[in-house]
């Protein structure tokens, strides 16, 4: 089975949370089997209902600080979901996208797999001085890689990264799906 | 009533609210008054909402500047409000999906790049505005003649559209992206 994980924090009307409807409803159209991982957040949002009508799994649960005394079975979750991630990622599923490279400081040392892709949804114009907010770190791994969904956002990354960018970098432009 | 409208939350990764109060009082200092500017979205940040109304009175435009302080899908909006121009900012001539949600509805949608080290790249449309002083000279036009703006407004979106449509050659980079061995 062709089944891939798609990471995010939320699911409240936006447009990254457009892009990962979009992605999910491509797989689906190509047999691939969407997951949609939801960190740190465990309220129903917008797209939640809309994913269920899609018939999409959507688990919401931590993956880190995971313990949580007072809610034992959501800290067995979480357990069972970083001990997953972390060891069994590449079992479950053939690639893992995490939406937001605001999101990948919460994966990069606790989701472990050979095909994980980081999307870029922001540009520098969104940040304080035109600068990126993120860990270098992220940029790292020469076998992650890093999805642009428009032309600027690689230039923008490498003026200020440079050659700490180790990571291969892809360019995806965003879509609609037809509504066929 | 000319409405504008952005949709965006009132939230710190969301920078424009400032710009835009002052470009309703630049609109107001040229003479049109029959508008009213809607911030469509959640208030996520207090601070930025309270600054946005502070800005508005110090500028005298409070009776132009409106919140629904909480998001709704551009779909299920008012008639009054679908009826008004949608403001959305580009990054160059990138535009995320608010503007492609906008031009899917058929609403009149006007962009403007948000990036000022972009100012120069090519802006074809009467409607893709290289910056805000664009987009007030156009809505002095449309408070001039709507009708014919309109016009040019909604033929230029519908040649938009065509463009996130995905090729056979977007599907398959995206499907090599989802299953890298195949």
């Amino acid at each position: 089975m062709n089944n891939i994980l798609i990471i995010s924090n939320r699911l409240g009307i936006g447009g990254a949370e457009k892009l990962l409807i979009e992605l999910v409803t491509f797989a689906q159209k190509n047999n691939i089997n969407p997951t949609v991982l939801i960190l740190d957040s465990y309220d129903e949002e917008h797209y939640d209902r809309i994913l269920k009508t899609q018939g999409v799994k959507v688990v919401r649960t931590r993956i880190n600080n995971i313990k949580h005394f007072r809610a034992p079975a959501k800290m067995m979750r979480s357990a069972w979901w970083a001990v997953k991630l972390k060891y069994f990622a590449a079992k479950y599923y053939k690639s893992i996208h995490t939406i937001g490279l605001y999101n990948v400081d919460k994966v990069f040392d606790t989701v472990l797999h050979s095909h994980r892709f980081f999307w870029n949804v922001n540009n520098a114009v969104q940040f304080p001085k035109r600068e990126y907010a993120y860990q270098q770190e992220i940029f790292g791994n020469p076998n992650d890689t890093i999805v642009s969904i428009n032309k600027y956002q690689e230039t923008e990354l490498f003026s200020q990264y440079g050659n700490a960018i180790k990571a291969k970098m892809v360019l995806a432009k965003l879509f609609i799906n037809d509504q066929d | 009533m000319i409405r504008i409208n952005l949709v965006a939350r009132v939230a710190g990764d969301k920078n424009a609210f400032p710009d835009l109060v002052n470009m309703a009082h630049q609109l107001k200092q040229q003479g049109m008054t029959g508008f009213v500017l809607t911030f469509i979205g959640a208030i996520e940040d207090n601070a930025i909402y309270e600054n946005t109304i502070r800005l508005a009175e110090q500028l005298g435009v409070t009776e132009h500047i409106a919140f629904t302080k909480r998001s709704i899908p551009m779909a299920q909006l008012s008639e009054e409000l679908k009826s008004g121009y949608f403001l959305n900012f580009t990054v160059g001539s990138f535009m995320g999906y608010s503007s492609i949600d906008s031009i899917n509805l058929g609403f009149k949608t006007i962009f403007c790049n948000c990036d000022e080290f972009l100012a120069d790249e090519k802006y074809d449309y009467i409607n893709v505005c290289r910056n805000l002083n664009e987009v007030v000279k156009l809505f002095l036009l449309i408070d001039k003649d709507a009708e014919t703006i309109d016009k040019q407004m909604m033929a230029n979106n519908q040649l938009m559209k065509r463009s996130f449509l995905l090729t056979a050659e977007d599907a398959s980079l995206l499907k090599s992206l989802m299953l890298p061995n195949g």
